[in-house]
């Protein structure tokens, strides 16, 4: 801590050769950030199997249906592309114990809802996602893990 | 007169600050008793009274909720070695973690379908972010998996194991303190568990010891020794797993948490299995 604190006063105070440093060693810190975040959506049962850690889709639409479910809840939603075609899309979702933790509920959401998700896409290319984040209408934030680990805009 | 009051007053004062923080020698039960340690009001309360000190702990009261903070899920690691007939059935098994992962939908872990994942992978709290309770009783000490909301029995009443016991997902389990140290031996494990998300298997005949010691009031650490020759020609000795206590698990019922068969189904069909192409 003391060297990031260093790097980080000599990157307001000091000369131009510091800030480069720190902006390689914030560069580096967001990558470890990263990783770490990372950790609890691919540590996850078969996730990192099944979905594209590399990749983050977020798609706009309507709610079909949410499952409040043990051990895993469901989300699906239909999202309509530039050409006007409908295609109903699945996510993964923790249990019910970890979304309430995460600030869920079971009321959350309810068909005909409009939501924006972002999440990891599937593998095999089908329109399924383990979902990171949602945005409700309203603007609120919801996380697939605490504190909002891993955000949709990384 | 005056003095004497004062003098009563004095000693009652001393009395009640004495009781406040010495030892309790004759209390016992419950989470904030303690009748081994005699440590009384300060011992595992998860909001401690004044007086108590942070640390002052029974190290053989080993009740409370414990969530995995150091070492891996996994007791096996990467590297065991198997006899033929083991690594046999390890290749048989399709994991969806590790260097042989496969999506679950094309997988065969237990845990996919909901099926019981044994001991092995309860105690080394396999499942992110889940914990365990340990309750202690005069003749047992019952151990509490959140995952999937089961428990386990340990003996420590001095009896032996059952002759030829029907297998059980958890087996059977007696313990006996060695100093500090509370073992456990287990038998009678139900061979179609796994040891670990890798897909690690044993056999029925397999024997387990672990070791659980309370290094100081918020931290439980665990070794563990898995003896199984039909499929590890040697024995398998863990690492040391550390646990810290988890009082907001404790305080606010947070534990439930059951694998639902129909639920998993149903979520395999509407999410798993479609999104590996199934």
């Amino acid at each position: 801590m003391h060297h990031i604190t260093s790097l980080i006063d000599r990157a307001e105070l000091g000369p131009a050769g510091s800030r480069r440093r720190f902006a390689k060693f914030s560069g580096f810190l967001c990558f470890v950030a990263a990783l770490m975040l990372a950790i609890p959506v691919l540590a996850h049962h078969g996730t990192a199997a099944s979905y594209d850690a590399d990749k983050t889709v977020t798609l706009k639409g309507t709610v079909t249906q949410f499952v409040w479910a043990n051990p895993h809840s469901q989300l699906h939603w239909d999202v309509k592309d530039a050409d006007g075609k409908v295609v109903n899309w699945g996510g993964e979702l923790h249990s019910i114990a970890q979304l309430i933790a995460n600030g869920w509920n079971k009321n959350l959401l309810k068909p005909g809802d409009e939501v924006t998700v972002a999440g990891h896409p599937s593998k095999a290319g089908s329109p399924y996602m383990v979902v990171i984040s949602l945005k409700t209408a309203d603007g609120k934030e919801y996380y697939r893990d605490a504190a909002g680990a891993e955000k949709a805009d990384k | 007169m005056r003095r004497l009051t004062l003098l009563a007053a004095m000693i009652a004062t001393g009395a009640a600050l004495a009781q406040a923080q010495a030892p309790d020698q004759g209390r016992t039960g419950g989470r904030g008793g303690g009748g081994r340690g005699g440590l009384g009001p300060c011992l595992n309360q998860w909001a401690l009274p004044s007086g108590c000190e942070v640390g002052r702990v029974d190290p053989r009261d080993l009740s409370g909720v414990w969530t995995r903070a150091g070492g891996g899920a996994g007791l096996v690691g990467n590297n065991a070695t198997m006899t033929a007939a083991g690594q046999a059935k390890f290749l048989a098994n399709k994991p969806s973690f590790g260097p042989r992962m496969v999506p679950p939908a094309f997988g065969n872990d237990p845990m996919g379908k909901c099926d019981p994942i044994g001991l092995i992978r309860n105690i080394s709290l396999e499942v992110a972010g889940r914990s365990f309770e340990f309750a202690e009783m005069p003749d047992r000490v019952i151990q509490f998996f959140e995952w999937a909301h089961q428990y386990r029995t340990i003996w420590t009443d001095g009896r032996a194991f059952p002759k030829d016991p029907e297998p059980r997902w958890n087996g059977y389990s007696v313990g006996k303190w060695e100093g500090n140290t509370l073992v456990v031996d287990s038998m009678g494990l139900d061979e179609r568990t796994w040891l670990d998300n890798l897909g690690h298997p044993h056999t029925g005949d397999m024997r387990v010891q672990e070791r659980y010691t309370r290094t100081d009031r918020n931290t439980l650490t665990m070794s563990v020794t898995i003896t199984d020759p039909a499929f590890y020609p040697q024995p398998i000795a863990s690492g040391v797993t550390t646990f810290r206590l988890n009082p907001e698990k404790t305080e606010e019922d947070k534990l439930e948490t059951f694998c639902v068969p129909s639920e998993e189904e149903a979520f395999n069909k509407g999410i798993r299995d479609p999104a590996a192409g199934k």
